[in-house]
């Protein structure tokens, strides 16, 4: 009886692992179904999809099936996944800086230049759709609110201690000198041990050092036009050191993560926090008493205009690169179907109103706060670095930022990382800017709609 | 008939064997040859491979950071081996006597072990936290400032503040193992080294440690391995490699250059090497702690 068991369980084993190798298999895609993937959005976005795509299926009669999966920094993974097991996917969301790198260089996603109508495009104000167009070419449609980096500070705290809002690196230095001497905590503070934060504060002191050039310089480098080795790399690398020099920051914030960040703050243990503007929600969810306004970005001796790093075009609506052409239309039908005004409101607008201006027809937010920062920040805005530096780019910022802020490093080793990192991707990887030009004939048919 | 039967008796150890060797090879060597495959080869995970011979093992040769990851991986099996199976063995020593309340610790020694290294990596983020951290509000109250110190972030301590947490979570595991492995030890031993006039020492030295040999063996051996290769989750989640590298080990550099730089065919070539000298390092230890259990018998 043993051994018939045994036998048993070695057929099933063997035809369970026999199943897992098929994944060679025709697509299993209606004609009549539109497939949305995305990574898991909040209750309240998936329910303003969900009823976008009941309206969708009343006017054209094309059903949406959605799926929701991971979070959005593997949907590149996921996405694979679903190419080599011919799943279905129509239109995805992910956000400019996925689609950068690794997605768009890697073929996966679909350029809509052609895809999209004038009026679509004039649905968006001014400039929003400017990190969306990478060579000319339109990879995405944002459908998701803006983010930007931003200085809060403890508005009960500067009263108390009768500080002035600080605009100037000098005026940031003497406030910082009374918070240690009344109160000695951290007068500013960063959630370092989430190492992607550290560019963010390189994107101010860098478009501070360029005169707000740095887009142009970034790609210039990456381009192989320039070394990263000039006096305004270098410079931008000195003004954060002087940040911890002068005793403004210190190295708490380099084991302090996002949760620790919004958890300090609130509980005034440093009096002004560097940080996205997504931390909002948790200060206010964590007390919702808590004073809060925005700092500009020191302006650094020698510089004459301040400017926060910011981005729109996270949770923008894409197209898989190995979608078959013929199901193009109805994909088009949805793209423009997605952002009318009236049904853009509905997903821009369900986690609370909008802090940035996106859509023309679409109204931001209403709230004091908001209202602040876009006065304080959006005029000073410049697109994320990381939008646009490779992956290698940004970790090499990641870990000479704070070996800088440590004192390990100086800035000119700190910028030699940094060429270090480019000359490695250019070695190994074979890494090109312009990926878009740089498509196999293969890939550019997939990539490019053929009719 | 009979020849059926010889036949049966003949092929059924094979059979019985066949579902664990058919899912070590599907889980394991054939993983382990795609990897070898794809590690001379140039690939980001999504476009098309190329072929570029050894090329990828050139650039991991020549890559600094890669460098730093394997003799962190090693600083970090090697202390953790030696902190788990040290401070096992000795509570092991106290917890196997009778006293009250000894169920209550052992379980509570225990009680890491069955915890993710998500909870712990988390939970001992809090503790170490530099601004409202349990350790440094501790080392405020008793007068300790000048301890007090980054705990995660400073490049000196970082990697030893995840060992320990790593050494804390399993010294319950291994002192289990350790009591186990005690108490299988006859008491005929002792009573008669007693009459002999050994001191507590020797008995130590003569009886306990050779016939604990077996289980120091495979404590060892679970420790290192665990120590090389089963490091990522924990690195992961309470300093992922940095500060500066400072506690990067190859199993957190080789899941960014994978899927972070992708960079498949220079993560393969990592993988490979890494297994290699983790294989010689294996072999080499298991080749000297067998021999000293020979010898002992």
């Amino acid at each position: 009886m043993k051994r018939i068991i045994t036998l048993m369980l070695t057929c099933l084993l063997l035809t369970v692992l026999s199943g897992c190798g098929s994944n060679v298999q025709e697509s299993q895609a209606d004609e009549n179904t539109l497939y949305f993937f995305s990574y898991v959005l909040t209750d309240e976005q998936t329910a303003a999809w969900e009823e976008i795509f009941e309206d969708f299926e009343e006017e054209t009669g094309i059903k949406v099936e959605a799926s929701y999966q991971g979070t959005w920094s593997e949907t590149p993974e996921l996405l694979n996944s679903m190419k080599l097991s011919n799943t279905p996917v129509d239109v995805l969301i992910q956000g400019v800086g996925l689609i950068q790198s690794p997605l768009g260089p890697g073929a996966m996603i679909k350029d809509l230049t052609n895809l999209v109508d004038q009026e679509v495009i004039d649905r968006y104000e001014e400039g929003v759709l400017d990190s969306c167009y990478m060579g000319d070419y339109l990879w995405c449609l944002p459908m998701a609110d803006g983010g930007s980096w931003t200085i809060m500070y403890n508005k009960t705290m500067f009263d108390e201690l009768g500080l002035e809002v600080p605009s100037t690196f000098a005026e940031l230095e003497s406030v910082a000198d009374t918070i240690n001497d009344k109160l000695g905590i951290t007068p500013l503070m960063i959630n370092g041990k989430d190492t992607w934060a550290w560019p963010g504060l390189y994107m101010s002191t860098y478009g501070e050092a360029t005169g707000g050039e740095s887009i142009a310089n970034v790609e210039s480098f990456l381009n192989g036009d320039k070394t990263f080795d000039g006096e305004a790399e270098i410079q931008a690398f000195d003004w954060i050191a002087d940040l911890f020099e002068a005793g403004i920051m210190k190295t708490d914030s380099f084991d302090t993560d996002t949760t620790g960040l919004v958890a300090s703050f609130v509980q005034e243990k440093v009096a002004m926090i560097f940080t996205l503007d997504s931390t909002l929600a948790d200060i206010r969810s964590a007390n919702p008493e808590f004073e809060y306004g925005v700092l500009p970005y020191p302006i650094m001796d020698g510089a004459s205009d301040y400017y926060y790093g910011y981005g729109i075009g996270d949770g923008s609506l894409c197209v898989p690169a190995f979608i078959d052409d013929s199901r193009l239309e109805m994909v088009k039908q949805f793209l423009e179907f997605a952002t009318r005004p009236e049904n853009a409101t509905k997903v821009l607008n369900a986690n609370g109103a909008t802090k940035f201006k996106i859509m023309k027809d679409v109204e931001n937010s209403d709230d004091a706060f908001i209202q602040e920062m876009n006065e304080v920040v959006t005029p000073h805005a410049i697109t994320y670095l990381d939008w646009i530096w490779p992956a290698q780019i940004n970790d090499a910022f990641c870990q000479a930022i704070p070996a800088l802020a440590a004192g390990t490093i100086d800035s000119e080793q700190a910028v030699q990382m940094v060429q270090e990192a480019y000359e490695t991707i250019v070695r190994e990887n074979d890494y090109i800017y312009a990926w878009w030009d740089n498509f196999t004939t293969e890939e550019a048919q997939m990539v490019f709609p053929q009719n | 008939m009979e020849k059926i039967s010889k036949l049966k008796e003949k092929y059924f150890p094979y059979l019985m064997c066949a579902p664990a060797l058919i899912l070590f090879t599907v889980l394991i060597i054939v993983p382990l040859l795609t990897g070898l495959v794809i590690s001379f080869f140039k690939w980001d995970g999504y476009g098309a491979m190329t072929f570029n011979a050894g090329e990828n093992y050139l650039f991991v040769l020549e890559d600094e950071v890669y460098k730093t990851a394997i003799g962190n991986t090693f600083i970090y099996a090697i202390a953790v081996t030696i902190f788990k199976n040290i401070i096992a063995l000795v509570l092991a020593f106290i917890l196997v006597k009778k006293f009250p309340l000894k169920n209550f610790f052992r379980s509570g020694i225990y009680m890491p072990v069955m915890m993710s290294y998500i909870v712990i990596g988390i939970l001992w983020t809090w503790i170490f936290n530099p601004t409202f951290g349990l350790l440094n509000s501790f080392l405020s109250l008793i007068g300790l400032d000048n301890w007090i110190k980054g705990w995660l972030s400073d490049p000196t301590c970082a990697m030893w503040s995840v060992i320990a947490v790593d050494v804390w979570k399993w010294i319950g595991y291994h002192m289990v193992l350790y009591i186990a492995g005690l108490q299988a030890i006859s008491q005929d031993y002792y009573e008669a080294a007693e009459i002999d006039g050994a001191s507590a020492w020797q008995k130590f030295k003569n009886i306990t440690i050779p016939l604990l040999n077996p289980t120091i063996v495979v404590n060892v051996m679970m420790s290192i391995t665990g120590g090389l290769v089963s490091n990522y989750d924990i690195v992961h989640i309470m300093t992922d490699g940095g500060p500066f590298h400072a506690t990067e080990v190859s199993a957190t550099y080789i899941m960014r250059t994978a899927f972070t730089y992708g960079n498949m065919g220079k993560a393969n070539a990592m993988t490979i090497i890494t297994f290699a000298i983790a294989f010689i390092f294996g072999l080499i230890q298991l080749y000297f702690m067998t021999r000293k259990e020979s010898e002992v018998n």
